[in-house]
């Protein structure tokens, strides 16, 4: 059985219809406990302080603003290459997630950084690479919203997604070729443990309930958007008939 | 001490208020979105079946 069946998009609302519900509610409850925990369940760090609480917010929306970024990236390439119109309306629709979770992280981030490092913002590679790949998913909206035609909206729309890549790559990996204010990654395979257990329980839940309000809101959304195209064959087949 | 009091209160407090409104922003647009949608297509839907 080929993978590409699930391209079809009357399979892709049949698989996902009994998905889309308990997931909203897994979701939910997953990042509920995660947060509530990390508020609420843990202590003051002995430098940070009360400001420890936000990493509960801050590291697993930063972590979703670039891997989003990923999944637009990795959707636009398979629409490009196999022309599979669902692929295209996957990076449609994740992309105001993705904004959403950058501003989050930004936000975030800033008010971390004024009480710890004396500064709401500094021009460093991650945080500008950051900002830039905030600026790539709002050009990218901007863009399928500007272009009437969907087929040529989809095309242009993916071809800047990838110009964005490199922006994305970067808010990643920048910590590790330059020498910047932001820390190294709070969480790190290679690297071992960088965190206390005290902390890391709740934020591994609080990152997968991210993760899983991520997965919600983008089937949601790429219903939605089958939905509107299918919306609009009906609409023209209805005034080319009359 | 409470996560929202103390001297880096506001901080934490204005970091969980902001992030609730962004994402809650995003949910409700996707459920309005969803149920608009699903509405407008029932409705083409009839009309196509009436005609």
């Amino acid at each position: 059985m080929s993978l590409w069946r699930y391209a079809n998009p009357a399979e892709f609302m049949r698989i996902t219809g009994p998905v889309v519900g308990p997931l909203w509610v897994i979701a939910v409850g997953v990042l509920a406990l995660g947060v509530g925990w990390g508020l609420f369940g843990t202590p003051e760090d002995y430098q940070q302080g009360t400001t420890v609480k936000i990493l509960f917010i801050h590291v697993p929306s930063a972590m979703l603003a670039i891997n989003v970024y990923a999944v637009m990236a990795v959707s636009s390439v398979i629409g490009l290459v196999r022309r599979h119109h669902v692929s295209f309306l996957v990076a449609k629709a994740a992309a105001p997630i993705g904004a959403a979770f950058t501003s989050v992280a930004i936000v975030t981030g800033a008010l971390w950084g004024q009480p710890m490092w004396g500064t709401w913002w500094v021009w460093d590679a991650r945080l500008t690479a950051v900002l830039i790949m905030f600026f790539f998913y709002v050009g990218y909206m901007a863009l399928w919203a500007a272009i009437e035609e969907p087929e040529k909206a989809a095309d242009l729309s993916a071809v800047l997604c990838l110009v964005g890549v490199v922006f994305a790559f970067l808010s990643r990996y920048a910590v590790n070729f330059w020498n910047t204010l932001h820390q190294d990654s709070s969480l790190s395979v290679e690297s071992g443990q960088r965190i206390d257990d005290v902390f890391r329980t709740p934020l591994y839940i609080s990152m997968a309930g991210f993760m899983l309000l991520f997965v919600a809101l983008l089937l949601t959304r790429a219903r939605t958007e089958i939905r509107l195209r299918r919306a609009r064959a009906l609409r023209l087949s209805a005034g080319a008939g009359a | 001490m409470s996560a929202f009091g103390g001297p880096y209160g506001f901080y934490v407090s204005v970091s969980y208020a902001a992030t609730v409104l962004i994402l809650g922003a995003v949910v409700w647009k996707t459920w309005a979105d969803a149920r608009a949608a699903r509405r407008r297509l029932e409705e083409l839907e009839r009309d196509r079946a009436a005609r």
